[in-house]
């Protein structure tokens, strides 16, 4: 499988803030900002990990991109076409070009639908072929995901499903319309870890037979390692490290990826070596511009990183990092 | 092999063997339902009423005597006790009151569960609409479930028989469903605010669905439970507006209801000399609305879980 | 020193669809300042265990055999006030919802005095806040918080009350229920660190259950491997996690993905389509087993003993540890 550099998504200064819901005595809105300034590529055919933790706003990422959301400013493109423009038929393709896989199982089926019902569902609505060849696209996904065979599981409800079987439902209707893309937001986060591995293995086999791109949001920086070509690191709606999975986890240059490493249990091998870029004690935040990894930062120096926000620099080799110091 | 009572089910649906018997959602239900002593005997109940109704095409068929509207036994003038002719006695033009009892009967399933059922249809379909499109569309239609839910429906009912006369007893049944549509609508509209905020709802939209296709397909079967339930409540209130109304001489005069039954007994002054001819219209009505309410109660238990006594 | 034993412990719950086998003959010691953990997937039966030790079972569920011999008193024999004056007291827990745990109108400080004076009303108000004082020291909350709600404060924060509150009667037992599940990976290194540290300062004992096999290793001494309501490997931390010998624990072990070891993990042999039990009676992995030799089908598995710290509930245990 060759692996094309052209890009399928592109981010350019995505911003987007969530306000509060102003009250009547309330009038003071608070913003969460979940997304600054940010712009990122996704190449076709890769499977690009993107890693942070909750409330780092990789969520939101994955949301905008499948336009569940638009931002607020910034524009995302699909194969160079602005997605914010799309109307009506135009918006139904792109519908069935992009789609996004859930973090939780057990709320992302309706509990009302069979499980042909709910994998033949895209199909009906695109008007794509008729009931026999129906049939067999569902019967093809459900094999895809591994539900074999297909005609065991066909009748079932959700509620007779364990929560690995119910997460390949999600996959195989996710795929039923042979998207080229595909966000999977934290699609194992309730899995046991068994299991996990198995919804990677569909996710790596989606990607070399079907020649899926995906976007894998996760918290799991060993996840990322297993899946992923490329990993990008975000923070608190910025991102902080980009480069190849292998590169990143090897050879991290930010600070943040660095106490991200730290901090994943390390399994009996006590000899690890420790980065201890993480402060004991957070610092007082600063008003204004700063870096935002500032407060928790070790190597943070004063009058460099509290005045000014650093910017992604290439390093090498695709290699990027948001930092003064690396 | 399980952990806790709310995995227990799941955890025991994964023990069964690969070939899963297949239980529709449906019919479990139905099996909580039949072990509830509440809903059983609310259904009895009901099934007894219904039985009374059916009934009621017999009498005429026997003699016109026992024609519930018209049938004036010839031989009596004035309201009598039971007799072997007159099982619960006569009123006070000598008809029968057992068969006017089982045309009340009639009356009260029709009232009852058309004027629900109207309510229930609007009422779901309002709260569907305004809970899933939201702003404005939202804001309007719950304004005006606001206004209506604050008019008092009897009132307005009285205002308008004085308006246009005598009201027939399908304008009754369409007049109290207009006014009992925004309780049901609220409680659907909430209902609906959570399942829009469910990933389901966002997969079918990522597959391209409609709105309309995402309400009919994906939020109505989830909703459709709970209106079944308040069907049930408002089939209830429903039948106590229908006797109200006719009690105080606005129902439809050429229908035997139960209320109706009641009204000629406080009009011709028999309140306490006939105890054979208050007794039944008042005791079938506070039995139906009772059952209705039992198996609503019971219906509750099948669709919360939470409500449902620990199995033991 | 023995603290808790558990012996022959079996749990059932009852539901509609008849008995259901949550624990069955689970056997276990834990000794004062040491830490086990009992690693499982969800639905095995780990946090049953955790509830029928402080007999908080829900009202399905019976234990039908069995001893919990806590600080040498049989917990089940105690009656329901005997056992309110041990629980929280001695014996008290740690959940996995710490949002839930606290009263969010009420001052986090409040709360944990209410928990300290409740149980010692005999204490006076300036040493039950002297007290809190030192509990917010020991699981690293910044004394000018003490006055804040619940609300204010981020979940690691939180956690970190609910494991103060959990302390607040110098308990020698603590249940702690996938206490770092719901947080990110940086505050769960925190607070399994400050787990250690007071544990240390306290000479308590922790049993620790998580679905998390590398937690597990991190902080425990000791290891309960449990499968489908069955103990089926219990050891030395060294010796379970370096030198496992269950097929099952192998399983599990290597289907954790790390940062050091080769990117393709072994293929996880389980396959969740097939039925878990055929036979109650034969081994509870029997279905999915790569090892399962003709002798598994025929006869019940024996507790074998590999070593004085390692166990394993296996007919092959010592064919595979012999290679």
């Amino acid at each position: 499988m060759k692996t094309t550099t052209k890009l399928i998504v592109e981010l350019d200064h995505i911003r987007k803030v969530y306000r509060s819901k102003q009250t009547f005595f309330r009038s003071d809105q608070k913003k969460i900002i979940a997304l600054e300034c940010l712009s990122m590529k996704i190449k076709r055919g890769e499977i690009l990990g993107l890693v942070g933790e909750s409330g780092s706003g990789k969520t939101t990422i994955g949301r905008l991109i499948v336009k569940l959301e638009n931002p607020d400013t910034g524009k995302i493109y699909l194969d160079d076409k602005d997605i914010s423009l799309l109307k009506r038929n135009s918006l139904k393709n792109f519908r069935s070009r992009l789609q996004m896989i859930f973090q939780d199982p057990y709320q992302s089926l309706n509990p009302q639908l069979s499980v042909f019902d709910t994998v033949v569902e895209p199909l009906i609505i695109h008007k794509i072929g008729d009931s026999t060849s129906r049939q067999k696209q569902v019967n093809q996904s459900l094999e895809l995901v591994d539900l074999k065979p297909p005609a065991d599981f066909l009748d079932s409800y959700p509620h007779q499903l364990s929560g690995g079987q119910r997460q390949r439902v999600a996959i195989a209707r996710a795929i039923v319309l042979k998207p080229e893309f595909i966000v999977a937001d934290e699609p194992t986060s309730m899995l046991d870890a068994t299991v996990q591995l198995q919804i990677f293995d569909i996710l790596l086999e989606l990607k070399n037979k079907l020649n899926i791109t995906i976007l894998f949001i996760t918290h799991s920086i060993t996840a990322a390692r297993y899946l992923c070509d490329r990993i990008a690191v975000i923070y608190r709606g910025h991102l902080m490290e980009q480069g190849p999975a292998q590169d990143v986890m090897t050879n991290p240059k930010h600070p943040y990826t660095k106490a991200l490493i730290d901090a994943h249990p390390k399994f009996g091998y006590a000899n690890k070596k420790q980065y201890k870029t993480l402060l004991k004690t957070q610092r007082e935040p600063v008003n204004g511009e700063c870096c935002p990894f500032f407060i928790r930062c070790e190597i943070a120096k004063m009058g460099v990183c509290d005045i000014k926000t650093p910017e992604l620099k290439k390093k090498h080799n695709h290699h990027s990092v948001a930092c003064f110091f690396s | 092999m399980v952990t806790n009572t709310s995995d227990s089910m799941a955890g025991a649906l994964d023990m069964l063997p690969k070939k899963r018997q297949k239980i529709s959602a449906f019919n479990e239900k139905w099996l909580i339902f039949k072990e509830n002593f509440i809903g059983r005997a609310g259904l009895i109940l009901l099934s007894l009423f219904a039985l009374m109704a059916l009934l009621s095409f017999i009498p005429p068929l026997i003699d016109p005597m026992y024609h519930p509207m018209t049938g004036v036994d010839p031989k009596i003038s004035c309201s009598v006790g039971p007799s072997i002719h007159h099982w619960l006695g006569t009123d006070f033009i000598g008809r029968d009151i057992l068969s006017q009892l089982l045309a009340g009967a009639k009356i009260a399933f029709m009232v009852g569960i058309s004027s629900a059922f109207i309510s229930i249809v609007l009422g779901t379909s309002i709260g569907m609409i305004a809970g899933y499109f939201g702003r404005y569309i939202d804001a309007i239609l719950m304004r005006l479930a606001d206004i209506i839910m604050v008019m008092p429906t009897l009132l307005v009912v009285l205002i308008f028989s004085s308006l246009f006369g005598q009201l027939n007893i399908w304008t009754i049944v369409l007049v109290i469903a207009l006014f009992r549509w925004p309780g049901v609508s609220r409680v659907i509209r909430a209902q609906t605010l959570t399942l829009k905020q469910r990933p389901f709802i966002e997969a079918a939209k990522l597959a391209g669905a409609s709105p309309i296709r995402i309400i009919l397909r994906h939020i109505m079967p989830n909703v459709l439970p709970l209106s079944l339930l308040y069907m049930t409540f408002r089939v209830s209130s429903a039948i106590i507006i229908e006797a109200a109304l006719a009690f105080l001489g606005f129902g439809d005069p050429s229908s035997v209801s139960w209320g109706m039954m009641l009204q000629w007994v406080w009009k011709t002054g028999h309140m306490f000399q006939a105890p054979y001819w208050l007794l039944p219209p008042g005791i079938c009505i506070s039995l139906i609305t009772l059952s209705f309410y039992m198996v609503g109660r019971a219906m509750d238990e099948v669709l919360d879980p939470r409500l449902r006594k620990e199995d033991d | 020193m023995t603290l808790l034993e558990v012996k022959d412990l079996s749990v059932v719950y009852q539901t509609r669809k008849g008995f259901i086998t949550a624990l069955n003959n689970i056997s276990f010691e834990l000794n004062r300042g040491n830490t086990l953990g009992l690693v499982g997937e969800s639905g095995c039966g780990k946090s049953t265990l955790g509830m029928a030790l402080m007999r908080l079972l829900p009202g399905n569920a019976s234990i039908i055999k069995g001893n919990l011999f806590f600080e040498n008193q049989d917990l089940l024999k105690l009656t329901d006030d005997e056992i309110r004056q041990i629980r929280w007291k001695k014996i008290s827990m740690i959940f996995q919802a710490a949002m839930n745990a606290l009263n969010p109108v009420h001052r986090v400080a409040d709360q944990i005095m209410e928990a300290i004076t409740t149980h010692n009303s005999s204490l006076l108000r300036e040493s039950a806040i002297k007290q809190t004082e030192k509990l917010f020291d020991l699981v690293n909350i910044p004394k000018r918080r003490m006055t804040e709600y619940p609300h204010q404060y981020s979940g690691g924060m939180k956690q970190r009350a609910v494991i103060a509150m959990a302390l607040a009667c110098r308990p020698s037992l603590i249940i702690a229920d996938e206490p770092t599940t719901a947080l990110d990976v940086i505050l769960q290194s925190q607070i399994l660190e400050s787990i250690k540290l007071f544990q240390k300062k306290l000479n308590l004992a922790i049993l620790f259950i998580s679905h998390d096999i590398a937690v597990v290793a991190d902080i425990c001494h000791d290891i309960c491997v449990m499968y489908a309501g069955e103990l089926i490997e219990y050891g030395a931390k060294e010796k379970v996690l370096g030198a496992p010998v269950h097929p099952y624990t192998k399983t599990l072990i290597s289907s954790y993905l790390t940062l050091i070891r080769d990117l393709r993990p072994l293929k996880p042999v389980q396959d969740s389509t097939t039925s878990h039990i055929s036979n109650p009676d034969l081994c509870c992995f029997l279905n999915y087993c790569p090892n399962s030799e003709k002798i598994c089908r025929n006869q019940k598995p024996v507790w074998v003993e590999l070593a004085p710290d390692h166990r394993v509930f296996c007919l092959l245990a010592n064919k595979i540890y012999n290679g």
